[in-house]
């Protein structure tokens, strides 16, 4: 009998396969997300204007606020971006378009590269922190104890 | 492990925070910490991933063999599936299993567990948690907690979950495979009971308005005195430090559940990197 698994979210992009259903399933969204099985890519970018680079929407699947917004943050902080903005299509729909102009002639990949290294510095800096006050924390508490 | 760049790295982003964390308490259950000099955009980012983000382990996929308990098979498998399973140390390892090479399911990417009780005697058999057995001894029904890791065989009785209660000569029999998936996809997979999330503890930036402010309670993290009802306004202020308090479910310790929700964070945003190289390497740019 033929196998075929969905892939239902961005991080899971190898094997497409779809399980059957003879038993109860408790994850009915696993069927809602069969039809997105076509959907490998998690960024397709759509070039909003002329030849410039300078104006690009990007569509990322599977995105919503929590990468959203926070990209936007990081990315309004560079001065060469003259326009920043994201919004969700719908609200079914697990997908954000979000939208980077720049100054001149840059592209607009570039703050978006930028963006997501600081995005992602920012999250490793508050990892590290994390880890040294819970160290910390400890042997306070050891030191109370003894 | 982690080892700290130092300064360096944060250098080359001069449009990058450095955000500073102080724990204030640690507990089995909660987490309470303080994360400064970020913006409101990244925290709340941070507060999202806790709950939505966090990969746990939890029952997907349920056989009854039996059910002649007062309740209908879907009822009973949506309880079952509800239950926190222990998943600190398991859950990094295992895969997904949409991802698994396997056919249905392996040890790899699954956990296998089983229910069988017959009411047998006059009074009330109570089903709890206690019954499911899992042939995993680190993944089990209850509560992460440290005197676990010490005695696996000092099993506590507090934490049972009611599933059904059964009569005389009713019995609920079934198997069950756990899988690992995260909040977003059913709320069955989210480590956290609850994330309290907190700024401008006295609403000097008055994103919010009172009709009275005289009726609303003190928050613990106020700083003005008793006599005051709302810090005064000030208008180039921005939210600056904010108070989190994450409380786990049982599935995993509150530590892990932070530390997962920013590895997860990270790896969203390098996923998405690579995906952009692949996309303006294959040229897949379309011009209208």
């Amino acid at each position: 009998m033929s196998h075929i698994k969905c892939s239902t979210f961005k991080r899971s992009t190898k094997n497409n396969f779809m399980t059957k259903l003879t038993r109860l399933k408790l994850s009915k969204k696993l069927w809602r997300d069969m039809k997105r099985k076509a959907v490998f890519f998690s960024v397709l970018t759509v070039q909003a204007e002329g030849s410039d680079d300078s104006c690009v929407t990007f569509v990322l699947h599977d995105e919503d606020h929590t990468l959203g917004n926070s990209l936007r943050y990081m990315i309004m902080k560079n001065p060469e971006v003259e326009f920043c903005g994201y919004s969700n299509t719908h609200p079914s729909e697990t997908k954000i378009n979000f939208r980077i102009q720049t100054r001149g002639e840059l592209p607009a990949v570039e703050p978006f590269r930028k963006g997501l290294n600081d995005l992602s510095g920012v999250c490793q800096h508050v990892l590290n922190t994390f880890e040294t006050s819970m160290k910390t924390y400890k042997e306070q508490k050891e030191e109370a104890m003894d | 492990m982690l080892i700290s760049p130092g300064f360096n790295t944060l250098l080359n982003m001069p449009y990058a925070n450095q955000p500073t964390v102080k724990i204030t308490e640690l507990t089995d259950e909660n987490v309470k910490f303080v994360i400064e000099n970020t913006d409101l955009a990244v925290a709340n980012s941070i507060r999202s991933v806790f709950m939505a983000e966090v990969p746990t382990i939890a029952i997907d996929w349920i056989q009854i063999d039996a059910n002649s308990s007062v309740h209908h098979d879907e009822f009973v498998a949506h309880r079952v599936g509800l239950i926190p399973l222990t998943s600190d140390d398991i859950v990094d390892k295992m895969q997904y299993s949409r991802d698994c090479t396997c056919d249905e399911f392996c040890p790899e990417c699954s956990v296998e567990l089983t229910l069988d009780v017959r009411c047998t005697e006059d009074q009330k058999r109570h089903v709890t948690s206690h019954d499911l057995l899992s042939n995993n001894p680190r993944v089990i029904p209850g509560v992460t907690s440290w005197s676990r890791d010490n005695d696996p065989n000092d099993y506590v009785e507090q934490d049972n979950i009611l599933l059904v209660k059964l009569r005389k000569g009713q019995e609920l029999h079934l198997r069950a495979y756990a899988k690992k998936g995260f909040g977003k996809e059913h709320a069955k997979w989210n480590p956290t009971a609850g994330v309290c999330f907190e700024y401008d503890p006295d609403n000097a930036l008055r994103h919010t308005v009172f009709p009275r402010p005289v009726e609303w309670p003190k928050s613990e993290y106020s700083e003005i005195d008793e006599d005051e009802v709302q810090a005064p306004y000030d208008p180039n202020g921005k939210p600056e430090r904010f108070y989190y308090n994450v409380e786990s479910c049982g599935s995993l310790q509150p530590e892990t559940i932070v530390l997962s929700a920013l590895a997860g964070l990270k790896k969203k945003l390098s996923d998405l990197q690579t995906q952009l190289s692949h996309e303006i390497q294959s040229d897949v740019l379309t011009i209208n």
